[in-house]
This record gives structure tokens, C-alpha cells and sequence, in this order.
């Protein structure tokens, strides 16, 4: 079967700084991973690599079978929503959605993210946006095509409490509609509930540890005691992959 | 590619900075041909206007709109598109949106002071068709600087010194060469120099064209030889081509293995 996501001795550097060192993942159809690690330790570099804006030294990385560095038509699959999203200005958000979607060869569904209220502001400018509605427009761009692969780079750092609880109860509806979902983050609370592994990048290395497993290690159900065990799988050694 | 250019370009002609390029031609246009003694004089200041300010704006503002474009080029490489086709759409869109801003400002003062007449259309046609490649040559030179250099500050500084190069600089080091081997016959060397920078191409193409180049004695009479004639045009437009396409298959060649950070 055909992995949505499968990463074999991927290596990047910046200048003489290696930052992935011989990474060895793979993700499941129908799971959510969240990727975990300090500042630095290269979650980004990771979630580029898989969209082909960073060209790694070494390694292989397949999307649904697909080389990622072989033609830009594996991303018909994905959907992705980066931390900071960003169109021309002077666009509506209407023609991004036309741009978007014409680019895809799919209309949006707009019954599917009905809960972004992304109607509301079709006919205003992208730069007029509040950064809340900014990344609402932003998550709905990464939903409402169906695809069968999300990308979530810090997906809530920039909403307002209820824009977020929306938001991953989206995530959730997309995850119980089978679709493969991987998530980079520093909020805990927004995987607890959502993730089935959880992978930390330490050291340039992947080491992905299932949620059980991590539950298993916190002693407790307790929130905190998850929470701390995370935190010592990132400050120190991590676990033995699971 | 068509896609992006069309949504992109559509997206500058609102643009604020293409609203005040535009103005500001239209402008100097204006007081330039109302204010000049005469029509060949206010056409000589407007030349030496466009060959000094269309490569800094294009420059300028082909590094900020490349550099401003990095979020967009993150969520679009998540799309079905290449990097090729995505970058090229934007080249186009901004190199078509300044250099229509360029036509109408600088076009519609000309033609209606005069130059649009039999005689003087195939120098409006010069002026203004030079005055287009010089935008593309710049606006490749500057995406190849942006593409090139991650740090904005560094790719400004490098577009700032390119433009003091090309504009001052070559002219400078070419006429100090000039005066130092004044006594050898330098004709063909010069002519070859004035192929090397794209700004000069521009101006001695529209100064061939006009009758002030009788004013520039033996060595003008040399460049009205090679530079007036059609095949001395053609490989002048061969000459600015080649600052067009050199920039732009740099620029190709690193966006393909460029690192977004």
C-alpha cells in the first residue's frame, strides 16, 4: 500500500550546519503525526522538504509514491497551511480562491470548512484581513479542496480561542474522514486529543513514539502528566520508537 | 505561467507603488515638455530621466516584490506549479504592469507635444520600445538578486551598487579609458562597450535617431554609422536581448535549487 508520506535518510544542512541527519519516517493513511522539537531543531526544514521548497543533500521523500523532487504534481494530494500565510495584497480573497483553484483543477468546498465563515469576507482585499481572518482564509485554502494529505505548520499560533477550538474541531472531522494528517507544533494541547504519534526531532534525528506509548510514560492520564512526559522527550533523550 | 501573470498583474495595477511610477512619469512628463525651450531638448531631458530612474525603480522594486513574495511562493509551491512557472507569471506581471505605467506616462505627453507624427514615430517607437527592455533587463537583473541573496538588506545594497555601476560607474571608467589612449583610434572599442551596458544601448539607440548626434563630431559620425543603420539596431536589440535572457536564466537556474527559510 502506498504511503502518504515516506522519508528515507533525508539530510539537509544551511552552510557547514546540519540540520536533518539522515531523517527515516513514514506516516499511515488515516494518521495524524505530530511533529515535536525545540527552536531550531528542524520541524520546518522537515514540513519544506516535504513540499519541495528545500532541496535536501540526500535521502529519498515520497508523497503517495510520488519523488517529491520529480514534478510538482503530487501536491494535488495536499493540502498545507504555513505559519505565516502571505498572497498579493491586492487580491480579494475571492480571486486567491479562483487562483487556488484553478492552479488545482478543483472548486472549493465550502460546506466542508462552513465553520472558518470564510463567505463573509469573499469580496475583500487580502491586505484589509485581520491576521485571525488572515489564517482562517489560510486553513480553509488547506481543507476545502479535499485533500487526501494535511500539512499544519503551527496552525493555531495565530487564532483567538474560539478561531482555534473551530479550527481543531475541523482537524478532527478531517481526521475521522480518513484523511493523513501531519502537524508541527509547540502547543500540546492542540495534539493531545487529535495525534497518534508523535514524532521529536532531536539532534537532526526522528525518533516517533505512538501516543499510547507516550501515555504509558506520563504513568497517568492526567493532562499535565502527558505534558511533562512530552517536555522530557524533548529536553533530554528520546524514547525508543514505538 | 498564464495563470499567475494574470492574477498577479491584476493584483499590481492596483498597487500603490504602480499607481505612483505611473504618476510620477506622467508628471515629469508633463513639466518637462511644458517647461523645455524646445521639443528636442525637453526629449533629451526625458531620456536622461527614464535611463536614470526606470533601472533604479525597476531594481528597487523588483528586489522588494520578490523578497515580499516569499509567503505567497510558500503557499502556491504547496500547488500543483513549479517554481519556473510561478516566478516567471510574477516576472512578467510586474515587467508588464511598469512598463505599462512607462508607455502611458512617458507615451501620451510625447504624442501629444508632437512626436507622434510621420518623422518622429520611429523615434517614439525607439524611445519607448528601449524604454520596455530596459525594464525587463532590470527587473530579471533584480529577481536574480533577490534569488541569489536571502538577506534583504545585502540584496538591496547589491541592487544600489549595480545601478551605481551601470549607470555612472561604466560611463566613468569608459570615459577615463577614452581620455587616457586618446591618441590610438578607439572607435570600434567603444562601439563595442556601449553593447556592454544596457543603459547606454538605451540611450545611444535614441540619440541615433535624433539629429544631435551630428553634435558629437568624428566619433559621433562612427556611432551614427554602426548604431543608425538596421543591422547596427538589430544587434543592439540583440545586445539588450542578451541583458534580458543572461539575468533571467541565472535567476532560473539558482530559483531551481534555492532553499526557502
Amino acid at each position: 500500500m502506498t504511503l502518504p508520506i515516506r522519508i528515507e535518510g533525508l539530510r539537509k544542512s544551511y552552510g557547514r550546519k546540519a540540520v536533518l541527519r539522515g531523517i527515516d519516517l513514514h506516516c499511515e493513511a488515516g494518521t495524524v503525526t505530530a511533529v515535536l522539537g525545540s527552536n531550531g531543531s528542524g520541524k520546518s526544514t522537515l514540513i519544506r522538504c516535504i513540499l519541495g521548497l528545500n532541496v535536501p543533500e540526500s535521502g529519498t521523500l515520497r508523497v503517495f509514491g510520488e519523488d517529491v523532487f520529480a514534478a510538482p504534481s503530487y501536491r494535488r494530494h495536499l493540502g498545507y497551511m504555513p505559519q505565516h500565510p502571505s498572497f498579493p495584497e491586492n487580491l480579494t480573497v475571492h480571486e486567491i480562491l479562483q487562483l487556488v483553484s484553478r492552479t488545482r483543477g478543483v472548486a472549493p468546498d465550502f460546506t466542508r470548512c462552513a465553520a472558518l465563515q470564510v463567505e463573509a469576507c469573499l469580496s475583500q482585499r487580502w491586505k484589509t484581513l485581520s491576521g485571525g481572518m488572515k489564517q482562517r482564509v489560510n486553513a480553509f485554502l488547506a481543507m476545502a479542496f479535499n485533500p487526501s494529505l494535511l500539512i499544519l505548520d503551527e496552525p493555531t499560533a495565530s487564532l483567538d480561542p474560539a478561531s482555534r477550538l473551530r479550527f481543531m474541531e475541523l482537524a478532527m472531522a478531517e481526521k475521522e474522514r480518513g484523511k493523513t494528517l501531519l502537524i508541527s507544533t509547540h502547543l500540546l494541547e492542540d495534539i493531545r486529543e487529535i495525534a497518534d504519534y508523535l514524532v521529536f526531532l532531536r539532534n537532526g534525528k526522528a525518533h516517533r513514539v505512538s501516543k499510547e506509548l507516550m501515555l504509558e510514560l506520563a504513568g497517568s492520564p492526567h493532562r499535565n502528566a502527558f505534558e511533562q512526559a512530552v517536555a522530557v522527550c524533548l529536553e533530554e533523550s528520546a524514547p525508543k520508537a514505538g | 505561467m498564464g495563470r499567475i501573470f494574470r492574477y498577479c498583474f491584476w493584483d499590481l495595477l492596483r498597487s500603490r507603488f504602480v499607481l505612483a511610477y505611473f504618476g510620477f512619469f506622467m508628471l515629469g512628463s508633463l513639466g518637462i515638455f511644458r517647461f523645455a525651450p524646445s521639443a528636442s531638448a525637453a526629449f533629451g531631458a526625458l531620456l536622461s530621466a527614464v535611463t536614470l530612474l526606470v533601472p533604479l525603480c525597476c531594481l528597487v522594486f523588483g528586489t522588494l516584490y520578490f523578497y515580499q513574495s516569499r509567503g505567497f511562493h510558500e503557499l502556491m509551491f504547496a500547488q500543483p506549479i513549479g517554481r519556473a512557472p510561478l516566478c516567471l507569471g510574477q516576472y512578467f506581471a510586474l515587467s508588464s504592469a511598469l512598463g505599462l505605467a512607462f508607455v502611458l506616462a512617458a507615451g501620451i505627453p510625447m504624442a501629444a507635444y508632437g512626436f507622434s507624427t510621420n518623422g518622429d514615430i520611429g523615434l517614439l517607437a525607439v524611445f519607448v520600445g528601449g524604454g520596455l527592455l530596459l525594464h525587463l533587463a532590470f527587473l530579471a537583473l533584480a529577481f536574480w538578486i533577490a534569488v541569489s541573496i536571502e538577506d534583504r538588506l545585502r540584496g538591496f545594497s547589491t541592487s544600489l551598487l549595480i545601478w551605481i555601476a551601470l549607470v555612472f560607474g561604466y560611463d566613468a571608467l569608459v570615459m577615463g579609458l577614452v581620455m587616457r589612449f586618446s591618441d590610438y583610434p578607439l572607435e570600434t572599442g567603444v562601439l563595442a562597450a556601449m553593447l556592454l551596458n544596457p543603459v547606454d544601448l538605451e540611450r545611444v539607440l535614441v540619440l541615433m535617431h535624433l539629429d544631435t548626434s551630428a553634435l558629437l563630431g568624428y566619433t559621433g559620425a562612427a556611432f551614427q554609422k554602426f548604431f543608425g543603420t538596421r543591422s547596427g539596431t538589430w544587434i543592439s536589440l540583440g545586445a539588450l536581448s542578451a541583458w534580458i535572457l543572461a539575468p533571467l536564466l541565472l535567476f532560473l537556474r539558482k530559483l531551481a535549487r534555492k532553499d526557502w527559510q
